[in-house]
């Protein structure tokens, strides 16, 4: 059949024509078509093959449902594949093409799978799993080639995706009817309500009826609403659909700004996923029609009967010339009468129910065939599409020609959502459906969703549950009354369950799910070989596991299973429903976050002024800091030993600016500190400071850092920069929890403080030329200079051995300082070090660090810091240190130094001999800064009772070890003469 | 076919960065009554409370979490502030300069409502979020504190390692914003 288009009708723009291509060659079709009306409209029926055997597949719905017409849109990044052609609305230029074939669609070379399908049952590659593994070798190739649906695209999606908040009052889910009632309801009583619709229009079921409501045509009332709706400021959203319901009334939204393919304005993003918290949601998310049992029922021109009415009311789309229709209810009559009134012709009305005598039955018996107690046996044709229906009444075998054969088997109430929400399903046994039952959270259901099919009730029930929504907080009423709806049959649709297939069907030509081209043959063998529950079911067929997550599927194996086991569909279970209710793209899951913004940059203060010294950069947590500086021909690790062997012999400076900082003032401040830190620190001097070390109150080392009395009453205490956000909460934590008695701030001055620390022989030298006036500080104690006009606290700490300073200056003050020191420096012969030259200094120096040697398992005793300590004092995590387990040293993770002549690779394993189990593992290693040979920290087994021991130090992942003799962990200058002038 | 439309956009916000100020924290412990007092006599006005602020002259008083407030000066006036605000806390409490650890971003525009609902789970756009409100949210993983100003106008706090990506991020919203309509 071709021109399929009616020359009046529908809510297409026929002002607005739109060229498209399908499989290269050139059609044209209106604002407002969607892909798939477009394409019948010009007499397209066959888009695709099937995932498994390749059938020849077209449209079988109108909706988001759809499970076969899957097409690739879009080129280049904005390719897109598996795209359902009924969710498609057209634009200019918009490319599409078949999938799932070779080389053509008309001539597929994968048909021929069709004739070998009794070698490819459920659970094939199960079973296939189970024959000799040498075999996989030769048919790997095949499955890999045959397995996934469509391709995915090979370039970077250059799009800019979005994520947006919103709250409100009440969301309602699904612009039907009964959605629009609902916010209509809601909207009157001041409440903040937010409307969205999966579609591009609002109206739902209404776009293709033909009732009148408040005295006009649907979509007059539609305008009309949409109108009254914006006015009272109902946020709208269309082309928008709810895909997860998560707890505490979370639900997000998928937004489409443009279509799949589409180019966005200018870089406008191509969607938008909204976070929306609501007070309460109405679910009004209508139904999903039911296709029918028969073989051959995934043919093109098999289409669902309000599919075929929604192409001709509002599409303008006549799918076929000569229709017959197969139905167990009322509802697909209208469908006859629509065919009819567009000028097709309708061959037949097989009805599965007895004769009745209701108006629309009447009526339709006046102007068509229509036999009753009927069932459709098969549906004969080829790749073109359905040509003859055979068909089953009274006793007689009925045959009809015809080329669509509208089906109707029911409806499922779109459920999804409500069961995301852990709502409870109710199963009504007369219509085989199951509908919302139970809410668990602000949830209700309304319209088709709740199981309604008359649309009067409909929308006074959605009315009512928007006006019952917002009255939860509003506590008013809504003003005004529902719509009057005027139908020519009014009334529920009588239907009845219609899932079994007719007796003497052929089960392997009945399908199930058309998109993973799963059949009651399938159901069977899986029930056979002993899959009797659902979630096993659907596991071994992959029923209702394409991407359509078995829409139009899932109740006919459900059924065919319970049929088999010969129980009720509700004791057999229904398989949970889980997010995204449609397929998202991975863009908008993303949003911002992707490429450079995967995650923020921290920069430090003087991020720029490294920049500009081409410095290889390292993250550390969300900084970014200097690993090294190097100079031409220098690779990282030639840059850093040079920069290291600088700091040793002469002077070097760093950027800490990272690293935590909090001021902590007030009478009580040094009774706050002896809390938090498990060395004594409430006897210090002012101007003096000393390392410390915290302790979560389990007992293991947390964090550790230095502890400065700056005033009589202040203090500055500093730790490592990935547990600075950690201690911050530490503090809070004991300040506000543990002891809110005591008379102390706390600030986090971490960003205020800039650091820049400066260290080598040569350093006290650097601080008496850039402050003159200054008394240079001894080892660990602290002064205050003015450096440039600048105000510096200098504290004199050493983390790399050697005599060394911080300098700290307000975070905007800190390039002038820097500058200053450079200069300076450089005379005394000095350079800028990053963190791969502190690494190696420390390691030579044993000092411990965050993330190494303190994993979160080690205690004082482990890392050797327990002689600082004073257990009797109730500092945090003084009191796990008591419990026998951590009294004895024995037995425990200890750490060691461990020297070697080969490199110790990082990381590796501490074993006598390999291969055999670890005792210990290797936390940091390195080259001796000045001298000969490597060493490393580690943790070691009873580490402290063994120095002297020889190991190795194994990593089979890197196929290296290293002999490594276990010593004291501290390699250079042990009595700390270097910090002494 | 979408390529939406939508004229909601009447005002698109413009920001920037806000040079060097003084940052004060004032925070009290105990019973801080007296302390109280003392601030109203030197502002005749009481220290703002939960999720509140005000002007008073050049200086701007936030509220910054329980017993705790965060003051605003321009940088000249850094030690004034200072000494006033600790006559003030007196024995009740402490004062400390955070002048370096929050970079102030003022944006401009009604719509600063619209670009505050991007990439957080922040209700930018209550009508109870108005003049005088301040909160402290999440955007795009990043920590930041809102004081509003005006109808036209929210100051925004964040650390000066992330203001950098944040503006970037409010940049490229903004712009997206303006193409909307």
């Amino acid at each position: 059949m071709t021109g399929a288009r009616r020359p009046v009708g529908g809510l297409i723009d026929r002002s607005r024509t739109l060229a498209f291509t399908f499989d290269g060659a050139p059609y044209e079709g209106h604002r407002g078509d969607t892909l798939a009306s477009a394409l019948l409209a010009n007499g397209v029926r066959l888009l695709g093959r099937s995932f498994k055997y390749h059938r020849p597949r077209g449209i079988l719905a109108a909706g988001v449902e759809e499970p076969s017409a899957l097409v690739e849109v879009g080129v280049g990044g904005r390719f897109e594949p598996n795209t359902r052609a009924t969710d498609l609305f057209l634009y200019d230029g918009l490319t599409a093409r078949s999938q799932n074939r070779w080389p053509s669609l008309a001539l597929d070379v994968g048909a021929v799978l069709g004739a070998f399908g009794r070698f490819l049952p459920a659970g094939f590659y199960y079973k296939a799993f189970l024959g000799k593994p040498d075999l996989w070798k030769i048919y790997e190739h095949f499955i890999r080639r045959a397995a996934g649906l469509g391709r995915p695209p090979r370039e970077p999606d250059p799009d800019p995706y979005d994520h947006q908040a919103a709250f409100c009052d009440v969301l309602v889910v699904g612009a039907g009817p009964s959605g629009l009632a609902a916010a209509l309801a809601a909207s009157t009583t001041g409440a903040r309500v937010m409307l969205v619709e999966q579609d591009e229009r609002l109206g739902g079921a209404l776009l293709r009826e033909t009732a009148r409501l408040d005295g006009v045509t649907p979509d007059r009332w539609i305008a009309r609403t949409r109108k009254t709706l914006a006015a009272r400021g109902v946020r709208i959203l269309t082309r928008a659909t709810a895909v997860g319901y998560w707890d505490h009334d979370l639900v997000t939204i998928a937004e489409r700004l443009i279509e799949p393919g589409q180019s966005p304005v200018r870089d406008a993003p191509a969607q938008r996923l909204w976070r929306v918290r609501a007070e309460q949601v109405v679910l009004a998310t209508g139904a999903i029609e039911r296709p029918l049992p028969f073989e051959h029922n995934d043919r093109p021109g098999v289409m669902l009967a309000q599919a075929v009415r929604s192409y001709v009311g509002r599409f303008g789309v006549l799918p076929g010339a000569r229709t017959v229709i197969a139905t167990s209810h009322d509802d697909a009559y209208r469908t006859a009468f629509a065919v009819a009134d567009a000028g097709g012709q309708v061959a037949a009305i097989l009805d599965s129910r007895p004769a009745g005598d209701r108006p629309i039955v009447r009526d339709a018996m006046a102007r068509f065939p229509v036999r009753f107690e009927a069932e459709v046996l098969r549906a004969q044709g080829g790749a073109g599409g359905v040509r003859r229906v055979i068909a089953r009444a009274g006793g007689q075998t009925l045959s009809f020609d015809c080329d669509l054969l509208a089906v109707s088997g029911g409806f499922s109430p779109v459920a999804h959502l409500h069961m995301q929400a852990g709502g409870a399903l109710d199963w009504d046994p007369t219509t085989a459906a199951f509908h919302a039952g139970e809410a668990r959270q602000h949830q209700s259901s309304t319209g088709s969703a709740a199981g309604l099919d008359d649309l009067g009730e409909v929308i006074r029930h959605g009315w009512a549950s928007g006006a019952s929504a917002a009255a939860t907080l509003k506590s008013v009423g809504p003003a005004g009354a529902p719509p009057e709806v005027n139908e020519r049959y009014p009334g529920p649709s009588h239907a009845v369950a219609a899932l079994a297939a007719p007796a003497g069907v052929d089960p392997k030509r009945v399908f199930v799910d058309f998109q993973n081209d799963v059949t009651l043959a399938d159901v069977d063998l899986a029930w056979r070989e002993g899959y009797r529950s659902v979630e096993h079911l659907k596991r071994y067929t992959t029923l209702g596991m394409a991407t359509d997550q078995g829409k139009t599927s899932n109740m006919m194996g459900l059924a065919r299973l319970a049929a088999n086991e010969g129980r009720p569909i509700p004791e057999v279970g229904l398989t949970t429903f889980r997010p995204p209710y449609t397929p998202v793209t991975l863009g908008v899951l993303a949003g911002h976050a992707k490429g450079f913004n995967v995650a923020p940059l921290r920069r430090p203060a003087l991020y720029a002024t490294h920049a500009a010294d081409h410095p290889l950069w390292q993250p550390v947590g969300y900084w970014m800091r200097p690993r090294a500086y190097p100079r031409a021909g220098e690779d990282l690790h030639a840059a850093a030993l040079r920069e290291a062997r600088t700091v040793r012999t002469a002077l070097g400076w760093v950027d800490v600016s990272t690293l935590g900082k909090f001021e902590v003032a007030g009478p009580d401040a040094a009774a706050l500190l002896e809390r938090v830190c498990a060395t004594t620190v409430g006897k210090l001097a002012v101007g003096r400071g000393r390392y410390t070390y915290m302790l979560r109150e389990d007992g293991m080392v947390m964090d550790d850092g230095t502890v400065w009395r700056i005033g009589a009453e202040r203090y500055l205490l500093t730790s490592s920069t990935g547990g600075a956000d950690r201690m911050g909460h530490h503090l809070d934590y004991v300040r506000k929890v543990l002891a809110p008695q005591l008379k102390a701030a706390v600030a986090n001055v971490q960003e205020h403080w800039a650091g820049i620390a400066v260290a080598g022989p040569r350093a006290r030298a650097l601080v008496a030329a850039l402050a003159p006036a200054l008394d240079v500080p001894r080892h660990m104690a602290a002064g205050r200079a003015m450096i440039g006009g600048v105000d510096v606290l200098v504290l004199a700490a050493s983390y790399s051995g050697e005599r060394a300073f911080e300098f700290y200056v307000r975070n905007p003050d800190a390039a002038v300082v820097w500058a200053l020191v450079a200069k300076a420096g450089a005379r005394l012969g000095g350079c800028a070090y990053g963190l791969e030259a502190l690494e190696i200094l420390r390691i030579e120096k044993g000092h411990v660090v965050v993330g190494g040697e303190i994993d979160g398992r080690t205690t004082p005793y482990d890392l050797g810091l327990h002689r600082m300590m004073n257990p009797l004092r109730p500092f945090v995590g003084a009191a796990a240190l008591q419990r026998p387990a951590l009294q004895t040293q024995a037995g425990r993770q200890q750490l060691v130094g461990l020297e070697s002549e080969q490199p110790i690779p990082e990381g590796s394993m501490l074993v006598r001999q390999a291969p055999d189990a670890a005792e210990g593992h290797i936390t940091a290693g390195g080259v001796r800064v000045i001298g000969d040979g490597f060493v490393a920290l580690g943790l070691l087994h009873d580490g402290h009772a063994r120095l002297g021991e020889a190991l190795t130090a194994w990593s089979p992942t890197r196929a290296r070890s290293a002999g490594v003799r276990v010593v004291a962990p501290m390699f250079y200058d042990p009595e700390g003469a270097r910090y002494r002038d | 076919m979408i390529r939406k439309a939508r004229a909601i956009v009447t005002d698109v916000p413009r920001f920037h960065a806000v040079p060097p100020e003084t940052l004060l924290r004032l925070e009290l412990w105990a019973e801080p009554r007296a302390a109280q007092a003392r601030f109203k006599r030197a502002f005749d006005a009481a220290l703002p409370g939960p999720g509140q602020a005000f002007s008073a002259g050049a200086w701007r008083v936030i509220w910054r979490e329980p017993r705790a407030w965060m003051i605003r000066a321009p940088l000249v006036e850094r030690e004034a502030l200072a000494a006033r605000l600790a006559e003030i806390a007196g024995d009740d409490g402490a004062v400390t300069d955070i002048s370096g650890a929050a970079v102030r971003c003022a944006i401009r525009g009604r719509d600063w409502r619209i670009l505050l609902t991007h990439g957080g789970v922040f209700d930018a756009e209550d009508a109870d979020f108005r003049p005088g409100s301040v909160a402290g949210t999440v955007v795009e993983h990043m920590s930041v504190r809102f004081d509003v100003i005006a109808e036209d106008q929210v100051d925004a706090y964040v650390a000066p390692s992330f203001a950098h990506d944040l503006f970037g991020y409010w940049t490229s919203v903004a712009r997206r914003l303006e193409v909307r309509g």
